[in-house]
């Protein structure tokens, strides 16, 4: 599987590489397929109907990424979601002055909600948002004029686009090639080689704590299966965890754009995958370590917070999971074995030359 | 004039052989298109609102109603039974998963609906499903004896010291839900359409009351209650 990633990055090289020598226009203007390889029991990808995954517009959404050109404020994309913090970022601070914890990005294309509300239903839709003063602040003029200086991306954009005459766009043409590029590229970003996953594929074993560890999440003494099921490790669905007892500001989550009494407190399960490398936790960053995380479901859970999902109020558990110190490092250890460095250093998701 | 005639008669003795010659239409295939509601004891269930009473007296509300049909049989006035179905997975919140249409192998006269909540042996193994995220989601984990939730049914009650969560949860081979619909109808040939509602406060009654407070808000693992769930399951469903 890692070597099918690595040769179909090479092949994504020796095909934009070859175009690069000549200069393509409207004419002669076509795309390559890009055949998405998803990892043994992953979910189908969604893809939408007017964003199929191409060469060429994964080459571009890659520059994009990482470059910014499209922000007033210095910022791009790996910005916030950094490669060292498994393409997330400790904090950042909104409009309102709340402090928020930038979720990672891995496994975006088998999600159906995005963002920590689970309000959206598309990469493009979220970055589609990026444009906003709260964002990037982008100057589209300014915008146009650097894109068109970049000899670069006159020739990435009548690649993937068929189209680089950026004065004759419209604001909204523009931005909306820029995050199909963007999200064509956050698809490629599959992870599927933790240790965990070659646990599963009966290729490693785990280590004793780590097997402890997962007798307690996939059990009812830990009971984390039920938000976090494999292979995504997340149910991308929204819930209330039980983190307030009366959720106040940001912290009443999707109540903020619904309005709905029945959505105060909740948001996005975020999936485990290199949680190792994505501290702080929960919306807010309120949890700098693993540790503290574990602490919480174990002793600090509101039960009475408005709309707390049911599996966290079982009977019994009123005072917490009970765990053990012992307990509680293994499960540490389990949750660290979700790391995939393989996905973390493949150059693919690296900055490009 | 006689020219016409003669073309006219030319026409109708051609396209006579042509029809000899073609090939007979397939058989369309009979169909029973299946319609799923969900009552609370005749209402019409509403999610998240504290609105029903439940079997034991609690106000309860309904978050989440998650489950697989399988093996759908029909009944015949011998008592001999019909497949019709492998397994269908049902959320009421999504109304895309209410309906699904069946091929009838037979038509008739019929006295009732046999069914299972929850999937088979065959099937109640982990990651024996497509790999698909409503599969995954209802994953049972294999430290918990595996295969899938045959039903996640979740929501809120109230009882004289304040609100509390509930979770129905059944899985795992002994506590498949066998379910008895009878009702007699007649299937013919072409389309056909049948309702079939839960009621889901029967989860809750007939034979025993399932009291939250006694038998437990969370039934994932606690066999008791998942066998009290598999009892009162029986006559979930009623035909429309």
């Amino acid at each position: 599987m890692k070597a099918r990633i690595y040769v179909t990055a090479l092949v994504v090289l020796l095909v934009t590489a070859c175009k690069k020598d000549k200069d393509i226009s409207a004419d002669d203007f076509s795309t390559t397929s890009y055949e998405m390889t998803i990892p043994a029991g992953f979910p189908p990808m969604v893809i939408p109907a007017d964003n199929p995954l191409t060469v060429e517009g994964i080459e571009l959404g890659h520059h994009l990424f990482f470059d910014p050109i499209m922000s007033s404020n210095g910022l791009s994309c790996s910005s916030c979601h950094n490669v060292g913090k498994a393409y997330s970022t400790p904090y950042r601070i909104n409009p309102m002055g709340d402090t928020v914890s930038v979720m990672s990005l891995v496994n975006l294309g088998f999600q159906r909600n995005f963002s920590w509300t689970g309000r959206l239903h598309s990469t493009e839709e979220v970055c589609m948002g990026d444009f906003e003063p709260e964002f990037f602040n982008t100057n589209m003029d300014t915008l146009r004029n650097r894109l068109t200086r970049e000899a670069k991306y006159k020739n990435m954009f009548m690649r993937a686009w068929g189209d680089n005459n950026f004065s004759a766009m419209s604001d909204m043409d523009l931005k909306q090639k820029i995050v199909k590029s963007i999200g064509q590229y956050l698809r490629t970003m599959v992870s599927y080689n933790s240790r965990f996953d070659q646990f599963r594929r009966h290729e490693i074993n785990l280590s004793p704590t780590e097997l402890n560890g997962m007798a307690i999440f996939y059990t009812e003494q830990g009971d984390c299966f039920h938000c976090h099921d494999a292979p995504l490790m997340t149910s991308t669905l929204v819930t209330n965890n039980g983190l307030d007892s009366m959720p106040v500001g940001y912290d009443r989550g999707l109540y903020n754009f619904t309005g709905r009494p029945q959505d105060d407190g909740k948001f996005l399960v975020p999936t485990l995958r290199n949680i190792e490398l994505t501290a702080p936790y929960m919306h807010d960053g309120r949890f700098k370590t693993l540790e503290e995380v574990i602490e919480f479901y174990n002793s600090g859970v509101h039960q009475t917070s408005p709309n707390i999902d049911p599996v966290m109020t079982k009977a019994g558990k009123e005072f917490g999971l009970m765990l053990t110190a012992y307990e509680k490092q293994c499960l540490v250890d389990f949750l660290k074995a979700m790391t995939d460095t393989s996905f973390i250093n493949n150059p693919s998701y690296q900055e490009p030359d | 004039m006689k020219k016409l005639a003669l073309l006219a008669c030319i026409a109708v003795v051609f396209n006579a052989c042509k029809k000899d010659n073609e090939e007979e239409p397939a058989p369309v295939a009979n169909t029973l298109n299946v319609q799923l509601t969900f009552n609370h004891d005749g209402t019409p269930v509403q999610f998240d609102t504290i609105m029903f009473q439940q079997a034991a007296g609690y106000p309860m509300s309904i978050t989440r109603l998650q489950f697989y049909i399988s093996n759908i049989q029909l009944i015949k006035e011998d008592s001999t039974l019909v497949d019709i179905s492998d397994y269908q997975y049902v959320d009421a919140r999504e109304a895309t998963t209410h309906a699904f249409k069946l091929t009838l192998p037979v038509t008739g006269h019929f006295v009732g609906l046999k069914l299972q909540l929850g999937l088979d042996s065959a099937h109640n193994i982990s990651d024996a499903l497509p790999a698909l995220s409503e599969h995954q989601n209802m994953a049972w984990p294999e430290m918990m004896g595996g295969g899938y939730h045959f039903m996640k049914f979740e929501g809120q009650y109230v009882d004289s010291t304040g609100t509390f969560g509930y979770a129905m949860h059944v899985g795992t081979n002994p506590y498949l839900v066998d379910c008895v619909i009878p009702a007699h109808f007649n299937l013919t040939t072409g389309n056909n359409t049948i309702g079939l509602s839960m009621n889901v406060n029967e989860w809750f009654k007939n034979p025993a009351i399932y009291d939250f407070n006694i038998d437990g808000n969370y039934s994932m693992g606690v066999m008791a209650a998942m066998m009290k769930l598999k009892q009162n399951g029986i006559d979930i469903f009623s035909k429309q």
